[in-house]
């Protein structure tokens, strides 16, 4: 191995890096060669020397402490604003909820309305004899297509021929 | 890093808030000294460390695995750092450090001083040859790990890594001539 070589390798030794093979040639090499033996040395100090001086980096008393207070402020500042979220929920909530249950009595009431109707219709349907009912039926038929062609007219705002038509 | 305690992890990890408080106590050096390799500046470390023990607070419940524990703080450190760095790189330039060493430090004035060489030294680096060091140093990754980390060759990793000890074996024979 030549010293170019064994310097570019240096590295690697010193991490682990090397195969067994290439390991015990370049361990070979350093024995044999002063200057890169020197620079081998020299680097596992600088490595040793990092690794102690970031050990010894002085660490601010109060750091953690610090730290721990942030976290208390964080969940305050969580705390409050789940209330104030569940607040603004409910005063959004609140007038839906006064319309939909308003929504709910009105279509109660068409239910119940009709339900009336219709309960009042088959009863005098039964009451009547037959002919007059079919009389009625047709009548309400008749008055069912006017008021629709009525209805048209509004909307359309053509003529009543022209609707028939 | 400080050692691995299992029933201390397990407590953190089922939202018990006194032991976190426990775990940033034990965590809070070995975070910060990190942060401080990194960024070489103790404000943006500070702030590194609180975002670094947020996120942990935030995401710890998820792990599964206690023993996966250490590699998964260690990446959460290592990322947090790196991202900084990048927003450092593209905003402010790199500050004057003041690494905090003083004369009412632990070690002896000579260590001290050796310390402060050494990482005004590792600053002097190029950035990218300083993360890699650092990543290779400190939190002790091996070659594939960091070519991994940083999105690089094995190969540039190893050439980064073997010239940054080389540029501070130079800086250091500088510095104390």
């Amino acid at each position: 191995m030549e010293c170019r070589e064994c310097l570019e390798r240096i590295s690697e030794d010193i991490d682990g890096e090397l195969s067994n093979s290439e390991h015990e040639e370049l361990k070979a090499h350093l024995l044999t060669c002063p200057d890169c033996s020197a620079v081998a040395s020299e680097l596992r100090m600088i490595n040793k020397g990092i690794q102690q001086a970031l050990e010894t980096i002085p660490v601010p008393t109060d750091l953690d402490q610090r730290i721990i207070r942030g976290f208390e402020q964080e969940r305050r500042r969580e705390k409050k604003q789940t209330v104030y979220t569940l607040l603004i929920l409910v005063l959004l909530g609140s007038p839906l909820l006064i319309v939909l249950l308003g929504l709910y009595r009105l279509v109660n009431l068409f239910y119940s309305l009709g339900h009336a109707f219709w309960q009042a219709k088959a009863s005098l349907l039964t009451l009547l004899p037959t002919t007059t009912s079919w009389w009625i039926g047709i009548t309400a038929f008749i008055l069912s297509i006017i008021g629709i062609s009525m209805i048209r007219i509004l909307v359309r705002g053509s003529s009543f021929k022209g609707v028939l038509s | 890093m400080a050692e691995f305690n299992r029933e201390l992890i397990a407590k953190v990890c089922a939202g018990d808030e006194e032991s976190f408080t426990v775990f940033v106590k034990t965590y809070t050096p070995y975070v910060y000294r990190t942060a401080m390799a990194f960024l070489h500046d103790p404000a943006e470390a500070e702030d590194v460390s609180q975002e670094i023990f947020l996120k942990i607070h935030r995401s710890v419940s998820q792990l599964n695995d206690l023993y996966a524990f250490q590699s998964w703080l260690k990446q959460i450190i290592t990322h947090s750092c790196l991202d900084h760095l990048k927003k450092q790189a593209r905003g402010k330039p790199i500050p004057i450090p003041d690494l905090g060493y003083d004369l009412l430090s632990q070690d002896t004035p000579e260590h001290w001083e050796q310390h402060l060489i050494t990482m005004e030294a590792l600053r002097n680096l190029n950035p990218e040859y300083r993360e890699t060091i650092v990543l290779r140093e400190w939190q002790g990754y091996s070659y594939d790990e960091i070519a991994h980390i940083l999105g690089v060759p094995v190969g540039t990793i190893k050439s980064r890594i073997h010239t940054a000890r080389m540029q501070l074996r130079k800086l250091l024979a500088d510095e104390a001539q």
